[in-house]
């Protein structure tokens, strides 16, 4: 017996045999449907929570290797939530007034998410022509929305120090 | 049943089954020798499918896919125009034209041709689930390319035993943790296999050509090399009409050299290699429909090889009036997709007015005024909407408009194909020109374009600020080998072991001049636009890396180490991707903290490692010391390592850099989808 050709044949049994499995005449539902992540009482709810930590400094660091452009990082802010229900946001805020830039991160929390939650602004990139000071200041603010009500958890200046 | 229980012929040659099995066997073995040259090409062709099923994600990499996407819905549901939305917001989409107040795509001729893997995959997704669909045909060819690598090799049935083993595992594998997939995605995923198709064809022609040329172990590195050493494998399974231009001048001029190889023999008549020459041209056709200043360049380019390189017993009448046969009967494609959408056989889509949103009205039929754009100024993908200023739309000018004077209109008809030909070129001409401006007035566009990056206001400005648009020989770093070409070929000249005319008359000759006509007129073409935003390798110049790749392979200096040391090239090139790849991403990680700096580590790592091959392979051609051969089979891995590795990087480790992906980076293949999950890097 070809040991081979069995392989290719047991092979190509097992492949076709179980994608007909799978599919609308047999129909065993082998896929899993991507996990809700966002229910619909996104923004409604109640949280009970204070900020931990919100950083004082930031960096705006000249790219290297050539890639020249200034990416904008600030640490993480901790989150200690005592208590959520419904799905509330909390939005973490970066304003440079002199650049002229707003960024933020959202996050839904649940009723799961006790304990330290940490929040994370992306780094941005800004072209080396924007950059001419060696430090700018910028506000940071960790809020709660709910419905149409905005509530500050935390809010202060941070400094930026440009690295060249 | 003739089994004796002891063995299992699973084909038995005298049964009905066997006689249907050998009438399938033998049609599978002529499609091997026309498509794929034999069985190494086959191989190839197999890898490309593997390879390129892994890096491939269903979903949005670049904008003016949507409009591409849309248009290819429509043309299944039976229509030119663009009738609904399917995927984006909007129909205001770079690259969305409208006449006469209805909307039309472009790259008809890649929507035509993607039309039979939509049959396939729409057909098959009625008995399979199209997630598992897509990962059954994956492992598929997984088994298929063990199969073939066991029936080339010796200790071939460990290879044949490996390859159903992995297929079947990573099939089950897969199958455990595959997601839902959106249906709707399923003709864009019909566009993408269409392009991961002609990728792997690339691979195909690279390996006919030298194959033919040279001897059968450079035909299958530049084969392999030309699948997994190009940045053709990331624009593969991207829906754009790249990987498509690509093939078919690499194509069209593969063909018209092989039609040169060999005198006439009673194998091969002289009516076949007649039919061999013309069906070059008809390549013309297939390249114009989906672009067609790119067609126009590739029939001049063909033309004049054609001219120079004639043989000198050419039977100019037969051959001429085949030609002009094939080439006509191609471009009948095109010219119906334009008079169907424009009215006017001459005015491919590119030429019509962009649509900004506007609202749609039928406008008055006598408005008369064209595009504003060259033909080569295709107007692609990314320039935001509204940036250009059009002319009013085009009205349907009907061909014959009288009834009354047929003749008249005949007549009418040829002086408008003259008129509209010699148009064309006039404007391809003048662009040519521009390009040759550009090339002495600005140099560093240049530079810019083919040697060395690094940010540039212009161009990452159009890039969320991060300079990841690479050079040429940043995204493909062994083109470094290239200089070694110019040494080798003054050697043999001041030799004189072969003269110019002799070499005019081989069909190296051929491909030389034909190759390196296209590479050069291509880059002229689109160089005064050079660098531009969102090329990421120079996507624009896409057929001038397999045609350097085919050049690296013509200097004996580069394939000396091939034939010598080839398996010193592989281990070079698993040791690169595998050991550096890992290495790499330590590197981006701790180094690195944007994009764009991640891209321009790459960018230098890739110019050292082409330094280095240029180095060697010059020193090693202008020495002729074939002791360095060894380690330069070994850079010669490397460098295709490294361009593997930014396109893997680009699927996997940049999954939410680029594009816009359904779930989270929408890997077809689902265990790709969890190790992408493992490593972020941007």
């Amino acid at each position: 017996m070809d040991g081979s050709r069995v392989a290719v044949v047991a092979s190509l049994t097992v492949i076709v045999g179980i994608s007909v499995l799978s599919g609308p005449l047999v129909g065993v539902d082998f896929t899993a449907s991507p996990a809700a992540s966002v229910g619909p009482d996104l923004g409604e709810g109640a949280i009970d929570a204070t900020v931990q930590t919100l950083p004082d400094t930031g960096s705006l660091e000249k790219g290297g290797f050539g890639a020249d452009a200034y990416a904008l990082s600030i640490p993480p802010a901790t989150l200690d939530v005592e208590a959520v229900s419904g799905q509330p946001l909390v939005v973490y805020t970066l304003e440079v007034p002199e650049l002229g830039l707003t960024h933020s991160a959202t996050y839904f929390l649940s009723p799961s998410n006790t304990g330290s939650v940490t929040m994370t602004i992306d780094s941005h990139s800004l072209a080396p022509d924007r950059i001419g000071a060696d430090s700018y200041r910028g506000v940071l603010d960790v809020s709660v929305r709910i419905g149409e009500s905005v509530r500050v958890l935390d809010r202060h200046n941070v400094s930026i120090e440009v690295v060249r | 049943m003739t089994s004796d229980g002891t063995s299992l012929r699973l084909f038995d040659r005298n049964q009905p089954w066997g006689r249907r099995y050998r009438r399938l066997a033998h049609a599978g073995r002529r499609l091997e020798r026309g498509v794929f040259g034999d069985r190494w090409g086959l191989f190839v062709f197999l890898l490309a499918l593997v390879v390129s099923g892994l890096i491939w994600r269903v979903g949005i990499f670049i904008t003016d896919s949507y409009t591409v996407g849309n248009a290819f819905v429509a043309l299944t549901e039976g229509h030119l125009d663009v009738r609904r939305i399917v995927y984006g917001e909007s129909l205001a989409t770079p690259g969305m034209h409208v006449v006469d107040g209805q909307l039309y795509g472009r790259n008809y001729g890649q929507l035509f041709l993607s039309l039979p893997a939509y049959w396939l995959l729409s057909g098959l997704s009625m008995l399979v689930d199209p997630r598992v669909l897509l990962a059954a045909l994956w492992s598929l060819s997984v088994l298929g390319l063990g199969s073939v690598l066991g029936s080339l090799v010796q200790r071939g049935r460990m290879f044949t035993v490996a390859g159903s083993l992995l297929a079947t595992g990573s099939f089950l594998a897969n199958v455990a943790i595959a997601t839902d997939f959106d249906t709707v995605y399923l003709p864009f995923a019909a566009l993408q296999l269409t392009g991961i198709i002609a990728g792997g064809l690339v691979g195909v022609v690279l390996y006919r050509l030298c194959r033919r040329l040279q001897t059968a172990r450079v035909g299958v590195a530049a084969g392999i090399l030309g699948v997994l050493g190009t940045p053709v494998l990331l624009w593969a399974p991207i829906p754009k009409r790249h990987v498509f231009t690509t093939l078919f001048p690499l194509a069209a001029v593969t063909t018209l050299a092989l039609s040169r190889a060999g005198g006439p023999s009673p194998k091969r008549s002289d009516a076949r290699k007649r039919w061999t020459h013309a069906l070059a041209y008809g390549f013309v056709g297939a390249t114009a429909w989906i672009h067609a200043a790119e067609g126009l360049l590739l029939f001049l380019v063909l033309l004049f090889t054609d001219l120079l390189t004639g043989e000198t017993a050419w039977r100019p009448g037969r051959t001429t009036a085949a030609i002009l046969l094939v080439l006509g009967l191609s471009l009948v494609p095109l010219a119906a997709t334009n008079a169907a959408i424009s009215g006017d056989p001459f005015e491919p889509p590119r030429e019509l007015p962009n649509y900004h949103g506007q609202e749609l009205v039928n406008t008055d039929p006598s408005a008369d005024a064209g595009g504003s754009s060259g033909p080569g100024d295709a107007p692609d993908g990314d320039r935001p909407a509204g940036s250009t200023d059009d002319g009013p739309p085009v009205s349907p000018d009907s061909l014959f408009p009288d009834v009354v004077g047929l003749v008249v209109g005949a007549g009418a008809a040829v002086s408008a194909t003259l008129q509209s030909a010699f148009d064309s070129l006039e404007r391809l001409g003048s662009e040519l020109f521009e390009g040759m401006m550009t090339a002495v007035t600005e140099p560093v566009r240049v530079y810019q374009t083919f040697l060395r990056s690094g940010y540039l206001a212009g161009v990452a400005g159009e890039d969320g600020t991060a300079a990841i648009s690479l050079t040429v020989l940043e995204s493909m770093p062994l083109l470094g080998g290239l200089l070694a070409l110019p040494v080798a070929a003054t050697q043999r000249f001041l030799n004189r072991t072969s003269s110019f005319t002799s070499w005019l008359r081989r069909p190296a000759g051929t491909a030389d001049i034909g190759l390196a006509a296209y590479a050069i007129a291509l880059t002229l073409l689109y160089l005064p636009r050079l660098p531009l935003h969102a090329q990421l390798t120079v996507r624009y110049l896409l057929p001038v890396f397999p045609i350097g790749l085919y050049f690296c392979l013509r200097s004996p200096s580069i394939r000396r180490p091939i034939e010598a040391h080839a398996p010193s090239l592989w281990w070079g090139y698993t040791a690169g991707l595998f050991i550096g790849g890992q290495i790499l991403v330590i590197a981006v990680v701790s180094l690195t903290s944007t994009f764009g700096e991640a891209v321009q580590l790459h960018a230098l790592i890739a110019l050292g490692l082409a330094g280095a091959l240029a180095v060697t392979a010059v020193s090693s051609a202008v020495f002729e010391d074939s002791t360095v051969d060894r380690s330069l089979a070994v850079i010669l891995g490397l460098t295709a390592a490294t361009t593997t590795a930014f396109v893997v990087l680009v699927s996997i480790g940049y999954t939410d850099a680029i594009g816009t992906y359904p779930n989270g980076g929408d890997h077809t293949v689902p265990f790709v989808r969890l190790l992408a999950d493992a490593v972020t890097l941007a």
